[in-house]
Order: structure tokens, then sequence, then C-alpha cells
């Protein structure tokens, strides 16, 4: 129907290039912040649990004091043996973790950073470059640096890929980079530094052997988890959580969402962007319905029905919002670029949130025409006569 | 055949209540199919509402309308978008659409008819203005047109669809003397070629040679046929 009939709404829409162009550009503003700010939000939900995300393991245990994975409270390491008592256990690895301080080889600023200690025989991490530099940790003051850091930590990896010893000081005890990793950051620190558990107690000395942060279990293969889980939990009792590792992220994220207000601020910008799209929208519908009451009468009085004019507006909105959804998606990838870089955040044009800005448009658009139709009331075509 | 418009005692009132004024008193007119009828009379004597409500665009309060066979009095508002498919309107202004083209313009009359292909209604919409002249200036949206081309573009639009009556309302008030006359010349000439009756509300007397009837209105009421 829409090729066979002459499409009024697109004719009328286009026949002025500079309103076309001024109506777009609303709506290109209105799916750009859209996007911005459903790609913070996403990614500093996604950065908080970046490193959980690494974890190896089948179960975890925590404190039950501990709220963020990245702020762990201690518990004796001795509370491992328990887990080990069960048949389907095959190993407990004890994991050391603590935010330090890292100055920043080149300009000297200190900036706080995540240090991971694990057993030399068994990282904890699955990450990419762990498998290659993680031998080469088993030295006095060694450790694997996270280059998806902020730039704030100095480029240690072009130094270092640029084949130069990198070194730095972490709590004022200078350790050497001795491989890179790609793990990601949250909100805590601005980089991650991955060593064994022996130069992790260096470098905090008032950590002790016994004291551990997190619980790795490992488990048969072909082992019910679940079954286990349930088990260790009764175990444990309330010394100590089990969770499984999609727990542990689902309880960083909400503890997210619970305590700081970031979904609240990027849900406000969001709400701002559709509100501005609609405006603007509405008003270009508006405009164009009001200059031509008397040709729509016209339309009436020559026998097309009022739905058929309710069809022609909302039309027109709809191709505003599919108009602007294009360059707007294009620019979003061209910023996300940008803001990866200077955030480190994990920024992706993904198809979910595609479709949830394009989802988001389409409403705002179609809202506005709704509101703008009732302005076609006054076309009354017994009053052109 | 029967007459392209046939009212009987037809009475029409605005407001309501003590605001109640009305404008037509007892109004009977029949309109033969063919024939070219120009209804005459001082501003607000109830023409333009007689021709609104022949034209299906008002509901008949009172009397009888029938236009084209259709029973007005009786129909309700989708029976009076049918019947108006099949009648063509020409205004005192041409109301155009500014961002449609002469041939678009006059294509959008005939999209109203679905048996009429893309194709098809392209052809004859460039064949209508030809008919009025306009076979040079298909393309050209109305703001690029002159007043007469403009009206002689409306009736094209109103004629596309060959329709049985044409109703029109001043067609020559936005116009100079002459082409005011030369657009009617074509209007009459058309809808005898097309054998359609026409209804003119006017107040040109340079145009009424033209009529086969003139009707005389004044407060509401026919006062005499000539």
């Amino acid at each position: 129907m829409f090729f066979r009939d002459i499409p009024l709404a697109w004719l009328q829409l286009t026949h002025s290039k500079a309103k076309f162009f001024a109506a777009v550009t609303g709506v290109v503003v209105a799916v750009l912040l859209m996007w911005m700010q459903l790609g913070f939000l996403d990614a500093l939900y996604r950065s908080a649990t970046s490193v959980t995300n690494h974890l190896t393991g089948d179960l975890v245990l925590i404190s039950p004091h501990t709220k963020e994975f990245a702020r762990p409270e201690s518990f004796p390491r001795r509370l491992l043996g328990r887990a080990l008592g069960h048949p389907d256990v095959v190993a407990v690895h004890p994991f050391y973790e603590a935010t330090g301080k890292w100055q920043n080889p080149w300009t000297g600023e200190k900036r706080p950073i995540l240090v991971f200690g694990m057993p030399p025989d068994e990282p904890l991490f699955d990450a990419q470059g762990l498998a290659e530099g993680w031998s080469k940790t088993n030295v006095a003051d060694a450790g694997l640096f996270d280059v998806v850091c902020r730039p704030s930590l100095g480029n240690v990896a072009k130094h270092f890929h640029a084949g130069e010893t990198v070194t730095a000081e972490i709590n004022n005890r200078r350790v050497t980079i001795v491989g890179t990793v790609r793990i990601g950051v949250g909100f805590q620190a601005d980089g991650n530094f991955v060593t064994t558990d022996a130069n992790f107690l260096r470098l905090f000395p008032d950590r002790q052997a016994s004291a551990i942060d997190v619980g790795v279990i490992e488990l048969r293969p072909g082992a019910d988890r679940l079954a286990v889980q349930m088990a260790l939990r009764q175990a444990y009792g309330r010394e100590l959580k089990v969770q499984t590792p999609e727990e542990l992220i689902a309880a960083e994220l909400k503890f997210l969402q619970d305590n700081a207000p970031i979904g609240f601020v990027f849900t406000m910008g969001v709400i701002v962007g559709c509100f501005i799209g609609f405006a603007i929208v509405y008003q270009v519908l508006f405009t164009d319905i009001s200059s031509h009451l008397p040709q729509y009468a016209t339309l009436k009085a020559m026998g097309y029905s009022d739905g058929y004019l309710v069809k022609t507006v909302l039309q027109a909105a709809l191709i505003l919002a599919f108009c602007g959804y294009i360059p707007g998606t294009i620019l979003a990838a061209g910023l996300y670029e940008i803001g990866k870089r200077a955030t480190m955040l994990p920024m992706d044009l993904s198809l979910h949130r595609g479709a949830q800005v394009f989802g988001l448009s389409l409403a705002m658009c179609f809202l506005s025409g709704l509101v703008a139709v009732r302005r076609l009331r006054s076309a009354d075509p017994a009053e052109i006569f | 055949m029967p007459d392209a418009i046939d009212v009987h005692d037809l009475n029409y009132s605005f407001g309501e209540g003590d605001l109640r004024k009305q404008v037509l008193y007892d109004v009977s007119l029949t309109v033969q199919t063919g024939s070219v009828v120009i209804l005459m009379g001082p501003s607000g004597c109830g023409k333009t509402t007689l021709l609104t409500l022949v034209g299906g665009l008002r509901t008949v309060q009172s009397g009888q309308v029938d236009v084209l066979g259709h029973d007005l009095d009786a129909a309700g508002p989708t029976e009076l978008v049918a019947v108006r498919r099949h009648i063509g309107f020409v205004f005192q202004l041409h109301n155009l659409l500014d961002f449609l083209t002469a041939q678009q313009n006059v294509e959008m009359s005939l999209q109203l008819h679905p048996e009429v292909d893309p194709v098809t209604r392209r052809r004859r919409a460039q064949e209508m203005l030809k008919v009025v002249g306009l076979g040079d200036r298909m393309n050209y949206y109305p703001a690029a047109l002159s007043g007469g081309q403009r009206q002689r573009v409306s009736i094209a639009r109103a004629l596309v669809a060959q329709p049985q009556l044409i109703l029109a309302d001043e067609p020559t008030a936005a116009l100079d003397s002459t082409s005011g006359r030369q657009v009617v010349e074509l209007l009459q000439r058309l809808a005898k070629e097309q054998g359609a009756a026409v209804l003119m509300v006017t107040h040109d007397n340079r145009i009424l040679d033209l009529a086969d009837r003139i009707v005389q209105m004044e407060d509401g009421r026919i006062q005499k046929e000539t």
C-alpha cells in the first residue's frame, strides 16, 4: 500500500529540505543521548563485574561481610579445609585481594590498583595473556599488568611491548611487570595487578598468609554443583557464603544498584533525551498540520477518511524516527570509540541496546504523532467553502 | 435517469437553544444530470450552507436530500464520506497540497478509487492535465503556478475521477476576470463532455451565460429561477 499510494507523509516532510534536516537533527540528538546514557550505564555495570567475570572455579567462598568483591573482608584460611571434606570437591584455592597504591613511573602520580595474589601453581583467572605470563611471576616482586586500565597508571603496555623493562611502585615497593593480561576495571581502582600469593604478601606487609579473601572451589567433573553448594552451605552456616560465580556477579550488580545512584542518573538522561525528541517531533508535526489545515480539510471533502490523515501523521512520525535513528547510531558508534579510549569502560554497540534505543525512538516519535494528531480535528471540510 | 440533486423542504439551523439561527427555510431544488446550475444571492443567504449539505459535508437536520441516488438525510458519517468520493469539489481557493506536484495533486483524487491501479492513475492524471492545458506543467509545484493555473489543476483534480456531480464555490473569486471566465468555461465544457451536473455558487455576473439555469437565493429561501 505504501508504494502503491502517493507517499504523502514522506513528500510533506521532505518538501522543505531545511525543515526536514532540522527535524531529523532533533531526533538524532535524542537518539544519540539515549545511546550515550544507556551505554555508560551498561558499561559501568559491566565494568563493575569485570573482575568477577574472569574468576575461574565452580563455587566461591567469601566472608558474609564482603559486600563488594573489590573490597573483601578476610577470613581464616583454615576454613577452606572444611570444603575439602566433601567428596565432590577436588581442590580449594586461596585467593588474596587488596587495593594498593600504584605510582605511575612516568608522572609519579599515585593511583589505586587492585592486586590479586594466587597460588603459583593455579592462576584463578581466565584472562587473555595469563597463560603466557603466569610462570614468569614466580620471582620476587614480579606480576602481570592489566592493559585494560585507565591512562592514569601510565602507558605500561606500550613500553612493555616495546621490549623495555617496566618497573613501578606499589605501596612503595618496586615491582617488575613481566607480562600483560586483559581483565577490565571497575570503579574501585584504575587497574589490576595479578601476582602470586607470596608477592602479594610482600606488597601488603600487614596482611597474614592465614587470612585470605576468597576461596575458589574446584569440583570433580560431572559433580552436581547445586547439591555441593547446598551441602557446603550447611557445613559453613553463617561463617562463610557459598556462591556460584553467577550469584557472585548478580550480587555485585545488586550492590551497585542499591548503593550507587548511577542507574537513576542515567535513566534520567534517557528520559531527557526522549523528551527532547518528543518535543521536536511534535513541534514539526504540529506546525505541518496547522499550516495545511485547509488542504487536509479538502482531502476530507474529497472523500479521504480521518483514519487516512491520522495514518499520514503517524507515518511522518515514524519516518522521522527512522531517519534520526540511523545517523544517530552511526554518531554513537564514533562517540563510543572515544568514550572507550577515555574511560577504558566496556562500551559496545550491542544489538540488544540497538533494539532498545530504536524502540524508544519509535515510541517517542509515535507519541508525538498521537498528540499532534489532535490538531487534525480542526480540519473541518464544511468550513472550507 | 434520476436527477443529480433532488432537495425537498430542507431546513437548517446553526447553534442551539436561544442562539439557534435558522439559515435555510423549506429549500427545494433539483439539478438534472448533465446541467449547469448557478446559485446566486447575497452573502449570508445560505447558499454555501446548501452546497455543504448537498456535498455531504454537513449532516441533514430536516428535509430530504438525494444526491446521485443516495439518500443523504439518512446517511451516517461513513456513508457521507463514501458519497463524497463521487462528487468533484472546486473551491474558492484552490487548496492544492503545496508539497505535491500538479500531477500528484490530481492523482490524490483518483487514489480514492481502489479499482484504479497506479499506472492508470498516473496516465489519467496526465491526460486530465493536458485537457486543462497544463500538459507542460505537470511536475510543477503549486507555488510555481499562476492563480489561474492552480485553479485549473483543482478543476482537473475535481474531474479526473469522472464524478457525476461537481460542486463549485466561487471558483473565480481569486482570479482576474479573463482567467476567471476561462476557468469556468473549461469547467462547463468538461462537465458537459462527461455528462456531469454542476452546481456552482458565484457572485460573478460575467459567467452567468454559461449556466443552463440560475437560481436566486435570499434569506435562506429560493427566490426565483431563470
